[in-house]
């Protein structure tokens, strides 16, 4: 008897959901693609949006997605989802999705960046892209060409990026867009731990008594761990705990048990009041033979600007300059003279910004000094600082601070602390993301089950591919770094390059490309799984800069968002599940997945447009010497190396980086890859016209396999070692470091992770190995007289005052701007906003700002209002009812759609130190439309 | 000159037509009234009184910031011209000023409708029907992080709060559940659109269809307010009307068979 | 009879009453000693003098007439012809507080016109008098600054950004005008005071129709005390708008290339044929007359 197909369905759906609870999974059920008599199959994959990594499972047919379900094996979600991933059959569907190169032209063909687009061949695409790029490197040398990176990359484009990038062009410049969300907790992780990436996992939030979270909207932004925290919640109603900390009511404030609305950057004064509370009166909190063996004390230096240009930049407005000014010298306000008066700083003094080149700069101090420095920060001091809400009572919120150090402090009781984008996107990121580990340090509360610090990753691979892969300015493989001369030579032996070839100098970070790209010292680009020019702050200066100046723009997408409308060249790209590729979530755990489809159009994916455009760059080409600005001597000819290594200057950087002897002994088909496509390597049935316009068939070899398997080299036997690519295929991913085909679920913790083990000093290590040796001093600055510390395995407990935002509101611009996000949407919109019920849900961004401050202003609900600060102004819609809760005084804007474009209005004003943009604090004023 | 034939002729074909026409137009009335439902704008009467005093001017649809509102046309199964709204196009908003009802001239919307006791007249007072949801279709019931209609609600956390439960299948995550209040919920519909599933789950319906009632003979023993719904004008039992009927029954003699 | 002229001896004497009493009430309006004294920081030049007329006759003519020509309104009490002896015997700042303040039925404009502006219907006024020698203030000490201006549009705000300098220095406080210039006069865009940096910033309607390229004539004045400066500048800050001509394409010369075919063919056959029947007729009566002839 035939078994129709809901049957089919019910059986199966009820198999899994018996194994999602445990029940004993038969042999029969494993995790490969099951044929069934109706013709469709199930295979593993991930979902396209946040940090979470919720497991899916996909039912194509006929090359066609029929359904999405969610993964009953997954740990993470177990067959649950969220509205986003549970739309993830139709995001590749949208009506306007880009099916065909794209190029600007006049009417003779030519390219004009005054004209239209128009469809050109793939071949035409690369044409374009050689010549604009072997002009821009002929003018401006390898500084003279950047690509804006992803964390949204698969690990595997990530890598060929990166390898292209730094060993082929020899350039840096290349950063994600990671950069705008992550970047503060990598300083952290790097300064504090010496190795990136949190300790902890999400088996944590079953486990843990106690939930803060800072500056994180969790309920709608990870939502399944959300309902993970719920659900811990629900079953320990009296011992679990819920705090939100927020500069607005959000929903996650509906399951907090207390909610603390804090008055936008003030978080710094709440950590170091916290610090206060255990240092100065409950000092038994403090976990001395912990913090004895594991940690030292440290700070920096505090004159360190806001990461604006100078004020003297040709391209700022006069009204600009008001802001800008404070980047060489602010005055002190009362609250700063408070808490900067351990340094000697006063209110009104004025302090110039000496260190902004040595932000990063720190050294070791003493407890002593390092209590002296948290004197200020007592309750009632803070209290005053940090109160958001002008409606609440001081004395309210005062219960309410004091009820959170008690939580933290409290002996026996599990905390963990979690935050995104409220602590990152902040002008002092990487102070604030330190605080978090200075408190859990002293209390011990670190690197356990359900104790611990966890910053949550934001997008779905900045982990596993921008942070992992290194697609940084600043970074190589594994927590390497460029500046570093031993880890140039370890990349260019495993990448097998000739020595010299890496650039020992820093590239340009994301906003530095965008300003690059303004000074006309970057002329070409390339923008890859990312929206630039609608994710960066003061836009109108950006756009102007690509579409106004000499400069080639290039940009590889699914669907024409502003990034796409601002290029000169735009390539149709592959998304998710029609390419094989691999995410790495928030906590470590890597995913792989197979090609479900083949691409539509004449898409190609991301992997090809790199190893296509490889091909038409010889060595001699890009290995001999260059000049760099800024580096004495410049770059090396290394032509002779690549000689000696058996390479000829006319071999091709395809021919060494990508097709080379190793690539070749993976071979295509492989039977991990049966039954599936695979565009790059065996090619697919719509044989696209290639770069050399002829069909594409496929490179012959494995390349995926390639890239991971090389990869792989880099991480194995220093703490970021990852398992094989079969491994990866047969279960719903591994947690880094993989040793011995096992996972590591609590890092620096001997019971639990291997190299902590080996460290062999205890229960705990702190193995990771960047700035370990470090200068000691005063509270004040180093004294390089004193000897280095060696800090081997020992982690830093960072002092950092309370400092306030470069650009606060003011008489004419009265009103705090936060920006952020809504469950239903991802990032700028480009995938979610075509999915017509998700738009329907929420069709545009809307301005949620008090009602009290509505009326004030004569403005009723819904009105249409001029959002304006000293570098733009938008239109949008107000909202007095809706889902955040605004206090007075200050505004929330989502940036999920283009028609509400945000980043006009916002301040590029960074942490110095991490270079990420502060999104969450500028002033504006509202006005009736 | 007419003959009496045809005058006679000519009548009877006349009260033909007349009595035809009539009962047509009859029957279309009928049909144009028999709705399934219909939602009317913010303050209206009760639909039998509403649909006596609506004049059909338009005038509410005219205001309408949004285009919610439409002019009801013949074969939608509305009493012709009559204003009505269907959320899951466009639902209502909600304008705190409410330019509908205001511009109501012939008192069909009324703002007295929205004004509790002496109070100004509210938005949040109106009752254009109820939202309810079916938990099948629901994702949220699934245990799917969605909501979408709880966050699109403008009385957020009132008129839908979430109820939280422990998804019993994963046994470590929670369900995040909607849940309607129908003392708060205006049946604005802006939650039935923002519905997420292909027919939304949840949706509005006129608040005759979606509300029951209890009988005042039983009072809530656990809530001292319930006493208030204690009717005092109970049927009394003990007249003499139909006690022939018990008698007739004790007299009917079969109870043996014969 | 006797009646009437008793009622008219009464009309007369009120006439006469009301006439004596308004000479009084005019030449009873005191101007306070202190404001008697003050005097106009700026010299009354040919520029004041045009501006002060424009307003003159924008909202004084209607009361006062034209000055020098006695056509004032008859009221009660006379507004006076300003030319004229009663007004010219005033000092200069008597008149200024009158117009400022006002009085009965002469209107306040202390709302209306700002100080510079009350100057200059004071020096149009002035200009009818030839024998008028302007008194300045006491100069002594002051410094008067020499400014200099410049402008500039930053369409991210949508803001005109006047820059007011006096020897490289930032002048702060320093009150701005700017208008846009039209053909029938000028438009105020909206009145500021620079910042400390010297700065002023003035809101400019983003759909506000400039030429084709969207320029459209700045002008901006800045005054603080005893010192002024004016700037004009063509500059972009508006939309750009194509001007259609409001015949364009209706012009009879024009209509042919307008026509469709149809109608050009159509027109054609019916002309040709009308004039076709109109000789065949022709042709006929005359082969008729032929005819007739012949007969």
């Amino acid at each position: 008897m035939k078994l129709a197909r809901r049957d089919f369905l019910k059986s199966s759906a009820a198999i899994a959901a018996a194994t999602a609870v445990g029940v004993a999974v038969p042999e029969s059920l494993k995790a490969e693609a099951r044929e069934a008599e109706s013709g469709w199959t199930w295979d593993k994959a991930v979902c396209r949006f946040c940090g979470t990594g919720c497991g899916i499972m996909i039912a194509t047919k006929d090359d066609k997605i029929l359904a999405v379900k969610g993964d009953p094996l997954a740990p993470v979600n177990r067959g649950l989802n969220c509205i986003k991933g549970y739309f993830n059959a139709k995001i590749m569907y949208g009506a306007d999705r880009l099916k065909k190169p794209l190029l600007r032209v006049d009417e003779n063909g030519n390219f004009s960046k005054q004209g239209k687009f128009k469809a050109v061949s793939w071949q035409r695409a690369f044409d374009e892209m050689e010549k604009h790029m072997k002009s821009a490197m002929k003018e401006l040398g390898p500084t003279g060409i950047g690509i804006f990176s992803s964390g949204q990359y698969t690990i595997m484009e990530g890598y060929a990026a990166s390898k292209l990038m730094k060993a082929g062009f020899r350039s840096h410049n290349i950063d994600p867009n990671a950069r705008h969300c992550m970047a503060s907790a990598v300083v952290a992780f790097i300064q504090a731990f010496g190795i990136d990436e949190p300790a902890g996992n999400y088996d944590d939030m079953e486990i843990t008594d106690t939930v803060v979270t800072w500056g994180a909207n969790m309920a709608e932004m990870h939502p399944i761990l959300w309902s993970r925290i719920t659900e811990n919640k629900l079953s320990h109603p009296d011992r679990t705990k819920v705090v939100n900390l927020s500069t607005y009511t959000n929903r996650t404030s509906d399951l907090a048990d207390i909610e603390i609305i804090f008055k936008p950057n003030t978080d710094l004064a709440i950590w170091n009041y916290i610090a206060h509370e255990i240092v100065y009166n409950q000092p038994e909190a403090i976990d001395w033979d912990f913090v004895k063996k594991y940690t030292v004390f440290a700070t920096g230096f505090v004159d360190i600007g806001y990461g604006m240009r100078t004020p003297d930049h040709p391209k700022f407005t006069d009204k600009e300059k008001e802001t800008v000014k404070h980047e060489v010298a602010k005055k002190l306000t009362a609250d700063e003279g408070k808490t900067l008066a351990y340094l000697g700083y006063k209110e009104g003094d004025v302090m110039e910004m000496k260190h902004r080149n040595k932000a990063v700069n720190h050294w070791i101090i003493q407890y002593e000094e390092f209590k002296k420095a948290l004197k200020p920060y007592d309750l009632d001091t803070v209290a005053n600082i940090a109160k958001g809400d002008p409606e609440e009572s001081i004395e309210d919120f005062k219960k309410k601070l004091k009820a959170l150090a008690d939580l933290y402090i409290e002996k026996g009781r599990k905390v963990c602390s979690y935050w995104t984008m409220g602590f990152n996107q902040h002008t002092r990121g990487s102070w604030v993301n330190e605080q978090a580990y200075m408190v859990h340090l002293l209390l011990g509360k670190q690197s356990k089950p359900g104790d611990g610090a966890f910053s949550l990753t934001g997008q779905p691979s900045a982990c596993g591919t921008a942070r992992e892969v290194g697609t940084f300015a600043h970074r190589l493989p594994a927590d390497m770094v460029v500046a570093n001369a031993k880890h140039r030579e370890i990349s260019e032996k495993l990448w097998k390059v000739p020595a010299g070839t890496i650039n020992p100098k820093v590239g340009s970070h994301l906003m530095k490309i965008h300003r690059d790209i303004e000074d006309g010292k970057i002329k070409f680009a390339w923008i890859n799984v990312c929206n630039p020019y609608q994710n960066t702050a003061n836009a109108n200066h950006w756009i102007k800069a690509a579409r106004q100046m000499d400069n080639f723009i290039v940009c590889s997408d699914g669907y024409p968002g502003i990034s796409a409308k601002v290029s000169d060249l735009i390539l149709p790209s592959a998304m998710i599940y029609e390419k094989w590729g691999a995410y790495g979530n928030a906590e470590r755990r890597t995913q792989h997945w197979k090609q479900q489809v083949t691409p539509v159009g004449d898409a190609m994916p991301d992997v090809w447009q790199f190893v296509e455009l490889a091909k038409r760059f010889k060595l001699k080409e890009v290995w001999g010497a260059q000049k760099v600005p800024g580096l004495k001597d410049g770059l090396p000819d290394v032509l002779e190396g690549a000689k000696e290594m058996g390479y000829s200057p006319e071999d091709t950087l395809y021919d060494v980086l990508f097709a080379n002897e190793d690539a070749k002994k993976y071979a295509w088909p492989d039977p991990i890859g049966e039954g599936k496509i695979n565009t790059e390597s065996g090619g697919d049935k719509r044989k696209v016209k290639g770069s050399d316009g002829k069909p594409f068939e496929g490179y012959g070899f494995f390349i995926h396999k390639y890239i991971w398997e090389e990869y792989r080299k880099f991480g194995i036997g220093n703490g970021h070692d990852l398992a094989d690519f079969d491994t990866y295929h047969h279960c719903r991913g591994l947690k880094w470091p993989v040793v011995d085909g096992k996972e590591t679920l609590w890092r620096f913790n001997s019971e639990y992770d291997v190299y902590a083990k080996k460290a062999d000093v205890g229960p705990f290590a702190f193995y990771g190995k960047a700035l370990k040796k470090m200068p000691q001093g005063s509270i004040s600055k180093p004294d390089m007289s004193k000897p280095k510390v060696d800090l081997a395995n020992k982690a830093k407990i960072f002092f950092r005052p309370y400092m306030e935002a470069p650009e606060v509101p003011d008489k004419e611009y009265p009103y705090w701007m936060c920006t952020g996000r809504v469950l239903e949407h991802w990032h700028s919109g480009t995938m979610t906003m075509r999915v017509p019920e998700l738009y329907r849900a929420v069709p545009e961004a809307l301005c949620y700002i008090h009602p009290k401050d509505a009326a004030d202003q004569g403005l009723t609900e819904g009105d249409l209002v001029w959002v304006e600060s000293r570098r733009g102004r938008i239109k949008a819609h107000i909202e007095t009812r809706g889902r955040n809760r605004v206090p007075r005084g200050l505004i929330y804007l989502p940036w999920f759609d283009e028609k509400v474009f945000v980043n006009k209005l916002c301040l590029d004003a960074t942490c110095p130190m991490s270079k990420e943009t502060d999104f969450k604090k500028c002033a504006v004023k509202i006005t009736k439309a | 000159m007419v003959s009496r034939r045809k005058v006679i002729q000519r009548v009877l074909e006349g009260a033909v037509f007349v009595g035809g026409g009539g009962l047509i137009w009859g029957k279309s009335i009928n049909a144009s009234t028999k709705a399934d439902y219909v939602l009317r704008p913010p303050g209206a009467l009760k639909e039998k009184d509403f649909l006596k005093a609506c004049i059909k001017c338009g005038q509410c649809v005219e205001v309408c910031p949004y285009d919610t509102l439409k002019l009801a046309e013949p074969g939608d199964g509305i009493a012709n011209g009559t204003p009505f709204f269907e959320p899951r196009t466009i639902p209502c908003y909600l304008c705190t000023d409410m330019p509908c009802t205001d511009s109501c001239p012939s008192g069909a919307l009324d703002l007295k409708n929205l004004s509790k006791e002496e109070e100004k007249p509210d938005i949040l007072n109106s009752r254009m029907g109820l939202a309810v949801i079916h938990k099948e279709s629901c994702l949220a019931y699934w245990g799917i992080r969605c909501e979408a209609c709880y966050r699109a609600c403008p009385l957020i956390d009132k008129a839908i709060t979430l109820d939280y439960e422990v998804n019993k299948r994963t046994g470590m995550h929670a369900k995040l559940l909607p849940v309607v209040h129908s003392d708060v919920c205006t049946g604005c519909g802006v939650c039935e659109q923002a519905c997420v599933a292909e027919k939304a789950a949840i949706f509005v319906l006129p608040l005759d269809k979606a509300t029951g009632k209890v009988g005042d003979h039983y009072i809530k023993g656990w809530e001292k307010e319930d006493e208030k719904r204690i009717n005092e004008e109970v049927e009394k039992a003990d007249d003499d009307k139909d006690v022939k009927s018990a008698i007739d029954y004790l007299n009917d003699d079969d109870l043996i068979d014969d | 009879m006797k009646n009437n002229k008793g009622y008219h001896i009464i009309i007369l004497f009120c006439l006469c009453f009301l006439a004596v009493a308004n000479v009084n009430a005019q030449s009873d309006w005191q101007v306070p000693a202190e404001e008697n004294e003050k005097l106009s920081p700026f010299l009354f030049d040919d520029d004041m003098v045009l501006e002060g007329r424009v307003a003159y006759e924008n909202l004084c003519t209607s009361c006062h007439g034209t000055p020098g020509q006695d056509d004032f309104t008859p009221m009660s009490p006379p507004p006076g012809d300003p030319a004229g002896e009663q007004f010219q015997v005033q000092s200069d700042g008597s008149m200024f507080y009158k117009i400022k303040m006002g009085r009965g039925t002469m209107p306040k404009f202390e709302d209306a016109f700002e100080d510079d502006e009350l100057w200059n219907i004071v020096a149009y006024i002035r200009s009818f008098n030839e024998d008028y020698k302007q008194e300045l203030p006491n100069m002594e000490g002051v410094v008067i600054p020499e400014y200099a201006m410049s402008l500039s549009f930053d369409e991210n705000v949508d803001k005109l950004v006047v820059k007011v300098f006096a020897e490289e220095l930032p002048q702060p406080e320093v009150s701005v005008s700017a208008y846009v210039m039209g053909t029938f006069g000028k438009h105020l865009l909206g009145k500021a005071q620079t910042n400390e940096l010297g700065i002023a910033y003035v809101d400019v309607d983003p759909t506000l129709p400039g030429d084709e390229e969207g320029k459209v004539n700045v002008m901006v004045k800045a005054t603080k005390e005893f010192a002024r400066a004016k700037i004009e500048k063509h500059m972009v800050m508006a939309k750009p708008t194509e001007r259609h001509s409001a015949i364009e394409g209706r012009h009879i010369w024009s209509t042919d290339r307008m026509a469709p075919i149809w109608l050009k063919i159509t027109f054609f056959v019916s002309v040709f044929g009308v004039w076709f029947a109109l000789l065949f007729i022709v042709f006929g009566l005359r082969n008729i007359k032929k005819a007739r002839e012949e007969a």
